[in-house]
């Protein structure tokens, strides 16, 4: 934790002393985040993300866009916005007569007269098509515009280049460079989730979107009726999934670069569940080929060196999720008569019992920050909600506690914001929440059924 | 194995294609008279029957049998049609995806399909000439599709679980198969359906889990409606005559009251060695996903345990579970959970 914000450092401007103090202020609560944390994480719904954190007043004047066609879909100031606001670290503020000023460049003024209400941060931009006169190339170029402080004094212009296809992309980075500015962490904005989508035939196949539910897009069109639980790779080049193309629920590995599948794990039963390790190379799995189901891992590129970690006749293990440090498992297991969450170490020693709240805690998931759990949990009415624990067991936290089912939880690369499955009367969309339980947000629509998410490591 | 196996998974999805207009059948509307016509390889004899008691009979054309059904279309999209034969008291459930439409239009077309058990495919046609958009009644033909041009043959038909003879001189007889040739309703999986929600009175019910039964133009009356055909949401995997075991909440032990429905699964595999099950083991919605494809296999090994303690040989038993991701009913009413949670016994 503290080697991050020391190599944050450098990212800073080291000129702006105001610049500095905010950081220091930041950095501080950030350090000491897992110590409050861990103390106070049992105040469900009342424990934040950053304790005592006054998220900044922001303003976002309306982009001038030039150029773009007709159709573009929405307006950039709108995703940026939605970007700060997501992160937890900005109070975006309206302003009046957004409208009026879509086209033009915001006169001091103005800047003036939102800074004087109390927003010391403002932000401007305008996107212009250009085309190379020599290879009639098109391109489009994003300058961002940043006014800080109480006399609004312009400290940053940013300027960002690519096609058309990368413009939305320009916005999220856009945003990630102000996060960073103003905190020193990683913004998340651009990231993108993997889910299970059921269409109108009953077929199940897995599509892509951005982190804030933007386009959707098919990554699967095969004829298997389904392809179950996809988990992104720690760089976001594979896929792992269960498809059951062969007749059988079995691993396949996706390319996503070559777009080639390769059926890595075809055992007979259920091999279910794959999660993979933090350095990419091996895959750990549920297979029930021996009976009950185990916890086992295959290199993930070829699926050699087949390796049992559980071993336990009677149980069934499974839905097993690596810790970052990549020394432990945490997975789901009925042993002892009711479904928990236990953890072991990674060659499938020591294993301990996790979960003591409720006799149905399942579908571990562990955050990227190493400090939390998150998982299935069952609650009053037998409804589904999202869970999560520290790795010693201790503080366990009711994540979710609306009406329908909400289950398989994965986390944000920046473990702040968890993404589950939401199902309720008969309707199932991915949703996106804080890990302290505001914040909620659906992310997908429309007539198919969404389930599964798997958030995908920063881009 | 896996190119074979998809062809083989594909011989018993209903369906194929149709042309135009079934996007504009939205919601539900009645079709008169589904008929399936069947050709005769060139002899042209005109012969009607209605079938008193049953949701088939059979219409003639030159060089065609028609069998029609009374069916009713329960939802139409663009992709897709669902289509229930039977009677009113007995209907039966076809699925119908649309991959295609060819011509733009509906007009004297129809939808192609094809219908399980295997190599048979019909052109759905709409006799009225129906406009499109128009919810209402509509009349529906099946006639097969015979891509070469030549007829069917009649003779011996290749039915899953074993060959059964046609009757010799049977005019026209077809490559129609029909699994469980009792009255629509009583057979298959409407009956399993009664029987999981009754209990020990369904196990009462099941006395033939498995009839097969070619149809013939003269005995289409006695034979059922297209039982074999996959229930919404099943099309990948179509059910045959087994009943299915149906389990309490979060267990996978077999219920007593499901033993003696699984003993008499038991005394028809032993009784044909030569086939071959799958067991497909299904929960209800409301475990999580991960856990309830675990909890499907374990139903699965359940019975496939059963049935290998009453003497039928492991080797010929596989396991499929499906967890919550193939559920045949999506309220939440604990009949309709009830009837999730199950285990299916297919052939393979």
């Amino acid at each position: 934790m503290q080697q991050k914000y020391v190599r944050n450092r450098g990212i800073l401007p080291t000129g702006h002393i105001l610049l500095l103090a905010l950081w220091f202020c930041f950095g501080w609560v950030g350090s000491n985040l897992v110590f409050t944390e861990k103390t106070f994480a049992a105040d469900l719904f009342i424990e934040t993300s950053r304790m005592n954190f006054e998220p900044i007043p922001v303003a976002v004047f309306p982009f001038r866009v030039d150029g773009l066609p007709e159709g573009f879909g929405y307006f950039p100031e709108e995703v940026v916005k939605a970007d700060l606001h997501r992160s937890q670290l900005f109070d975006v503020r309206q302003i009046d007569d957004m409208e009026n000023l879509r086209r033009k460049t915001p006169q001091r003024s103005l800047i003036q007269r939102v800074s004087n209400a109390g927003v010391h941060v403002s932000l401007w931009g305008k996107i212009e098509r250009q085309v190379d006169q020599s290879t009639r190339k098109e391109q489009f170029v994003l300058h961002a515009f940043l006014f800080e402080g109480e006399a609004g004094r312009k400290v940053l212009r940013k300027k960002y280049t690519g096609s058309k296809k990368l413009v939305r992309k320009m916005i999220h980075r856009l945003s990630n460079m102000i996060i960073e500015r103003y905190t020193g962490e990683r913004g998340i904005a651009g990231t993108q989730i993997a889910f299970v989508a059921e269409t109108n035939g009953g077929s199940k196949q897995l599509r892509v979107m951005g982190y804030d539910g933007y386009r959707p897009q098919p990554i699967t069109d095969n004829t298997a009726p389904l392809n179950l639980f996809p988990r992104w790779s720690p760089k976001n080049h594979f896929l792992a999934f269960t498809s059951y193309l062969d007749d059988n629920p079995d691993i396949h590995v996706l390319d996503l670069k070559t777009g080639k599948t390769k059926n890595v794990v075809a055992y007979e039963g259920a091999n279910i569940t794959p999660s993979w390790s933090p350095d990419g190379k091996q895959l750990a799995f549920a297979s029930s080929f021996d009976g009950d189901s185990e916890i086992y891992t295959i290199q993930a590129d070829d699926g050699s060196r087949l390796q049992q970690l559980t071993v336990n006749g009677s149980a069934s293990d499974f839905a097993p999720t690596w810790s970052p440090s990549g020394m432990e498992i945490a997975f789901s297991s009925d042993r002892g008569n009711s479904l928990q969450i236990y953890v072991m170490d990674a060659d499938g020693s020591n294993v301990r019992r996790l979960t003591y709240d409720g006799r149905y805690n399942t579908a571990p998931a562990w955050s990227p920050d190493g400090f939390w759990i998150a998982y299935t949990c069952r609650k009053k009415r037998g409804r589904l909600q999202i869970c999560r624990v520290s790795p010693d067991g201790r503080n366990p936290v009711q994540v979710t506690d609306g009406p329908g089912d909400h289950e398989s939880p994965s986390w944000s690369p920046d473990s702040r914001h968890i993404v589950f499955s939401l199902t309720s009367r008969g309707q199932s969309h991915i949703h996106s929440v804080y890990r302290d339980g505001r914040g909620l947000e659906q992310l997908t629509r429309g007539s198919y059924r969404a389930s599964s998410p798997s958030w995908g490591a920063w881009k | 194995m896996s190119a074979h196996k998809v062809r083989h998974c594909r011989d018993y999805v209903v369906v194929l294609f149709m042309f135009a207009m079934l996007s504009g059948w939205a919601g539900c509307s009645t079709v008169k008279g589904l008929t399936a016509t069947v050709p005769e390889g060139g002899t042209a004899g005109q012969q009607e029957q209605e079938g008193a008691d049953s949701s088939l009979s059979e219409a003639g054309g030159e060089g065609v049998k028609t069998i029609e059904a009374i069916g009713v279309i329960e939802s139409a999209e663009a992709d897709r049609l669902e289509v229930a034969i039977g009677d009113d008291g007995d209907i039966e459930e076809v699925e119908i995806e649309i991959l295609s439409d060819p011509d733009g239009s509906m007009g004297s077309g129809g939808v192609m399909a094809r219908i399980a058990p295997k190599d048979l495919e019909f052109v759905l046609g709409n006799q009225m000439g129906a406009s499109s958009g128009s919810a209402g009644e509509e009349e529906i033909r099946i006639v097969p599709f015979v891509p070469d041009g030549s007829s069917h043959s009649s003779g011996t038909v290749d039915i899953i679980g074993g060959d059964v003879d046609v009757p010799e001189g049977a005019p026209g007889a077809s490559d129609f198969v029909i699994v469980g040739a009792k009255k629509a309703g009583s057979a298959g999986e409407d009956g399993a359906k009664k029987a999981g929600s009754a209990g020990e009175d369904g196990a009462s019910q099941v006395s033939e889990p498995l009839v097969f039964a070619s149809v013939q133009p003269d005995d289409v009356v006695a034979s059922s409606a297209l039982e074999p055909i996959a229930s919404p949401g099943e099309s990948f995997f179509v059910r045959e005559g087994f009943e299915n075991i149906y389990f309490d909440f979060d267990q996978w032990a077999i219920p007593k009251s499901m033993y003696t429905r699984l003993s008499e699964h038991a005394d028809w595999l032993k009784a044909h060695p030569e086939t071959e099950i799958r067991i497909e083991g299904h929960c209800d919605v409301r475990g999580s996903r991960e856990y309830n494809v675990v909890l499907g296999e374990k139903r699965a090994r359940s019975v496939k345990s059963f049935l290998v303690d009453l003497g039928v040989p492991e080797a010929r038993i596989s396991l499929l579970s499906f967890g919550k991701e193939r559920l045949s009913c999506l309220q939440s009413a604990e009949s309709c959970h009830q009837e999730n949670r199950r285990a299916q016994v297919v052939l393979k």
